[in-house]
């Protein structure tokens, strides 16, 4: 089938597009970008840091966290001593070993992939 | 990562990395791009390639996403070609760009000499025009959006184009498959 002049000319290009190999490219450029931007974004930073950690010293920090820890860690005391271990029949603990495994198990997979 | 994501990284993080994933997706084009603009100049159009993305690096702020990164990113590189046409001042007459192809034909990239005979013979707009539509697969309104010429004088330019290629590939003998 003879193809038509526009025809022609895509084809023509279609055969000559080239994908252009990085050969190390990527990395010039990123040599020549500006360092200014990330002058400011180290300052911002560090700035945001200041602030938060002044706030946190202001504001009575330290005696919140320890108040929050307390309260956290007396309810996980509380709800473990609550647990009744043989209200659970053998059949029930092996299911939630067999699935806390399983789930270990795909986790590593997935890693590993 | 989606090139919105990587430019709002890099806009309101400064995220390198995520600029650098950026430059690794478009250097083939772009500098494909200026291969084509500059009729395979090989040396000259990784350093306009270098400079469209400096450029766009320090604006990226201006991106506000109207357009997709590709077009953004193709209107940069055609500033920065124009730029340099005009900085060194390159006219269109036959002697200047016999000597560009023949210092170009020093580092042509593979066997491409066929392509930038072809090229050679169009307009400086046509080949832009040509090379935007049939090598970078850009629509007849992103390349106007790239240009800032009206549609139709972009169709004018790819019709006006794609009639001498066609001479051209007749008379040199060019086949159809």
């Amino acid at each position: 089938m003879k193809l038509n002049d526009e025809q022609l000319v895509e084809q023509f290009f279609a055969e000559h597009i080239v994908e252009i190999a990085d050969n190390g490219f990527t990395k010039k450029v990123m040599k020549r970008l500006p360092q200014s931007a990330l002058r400011w974004n180290k300052l911002w930073t560090a700035g945001c840091w200041a602030a938060a950690i002044l706030l946190f010293f202001l504001l009575d920090g330290i005696n919140s966290v320890k108040a929050a820890f307390i309260h956290v860690t007396g309810d996980l005391l509380g709800m473990l001593a609550s647990f009744q271990f043989d209200s659970f029949s053998p059949f029930i603990i092996y299911l939630g070993i067999l699935s806390t495994t399983a789930v270990i198990a795909y986790n590593v997979i997935e890693n590993s992939n | 990562m989606d090139d919105i994501s990587l430019v709002t990284q890099v806009a309101v993080f400064h995220n390198r990395k995520a600029f650098d994933k950026l430059v690794m997706k478009y250097q083939s084009p772009i500098r494909r791009f200026f291969l084509n603009q500059t009729l395979g100049d090989g040396p000259l159009s990784d350093d306009l390639a270098q400079e469209c993305f400096i450029k766009a690096y320090v604006n990226i702020t201006q991106f506000k996403g109207l357009s997709g990164f590709s077009t953004w990113l193709y209107r940069i590189a055609y500033n920065v070609y124009y730029d340099h046409v005009r900085r060194n001042k390159l006219t269109s007459d036959i002697d200047t760009v016999e000597v560009r192809r023949m210092n170009a034909g020093q580092s042509v990239i593979g066997e491409r000499i066929d392509i930038y005979g072809a090229l050679e013979i169009l307009s400086e707009t046509e080949r832009t025009c040509i090379t935007l539509q049939l090598m970078e697969g850009q629509p007849i309104d992103k390349i106007a959006d790239i240009t800032h010429f009206p549609q139709g004088t972009v169709k004018s330019h790819l019709s006006r184009g794609k009639q001498k290629l066609a001479i051209y590939l007749k008379q040199n003998g060019y086949e159809t498959k």
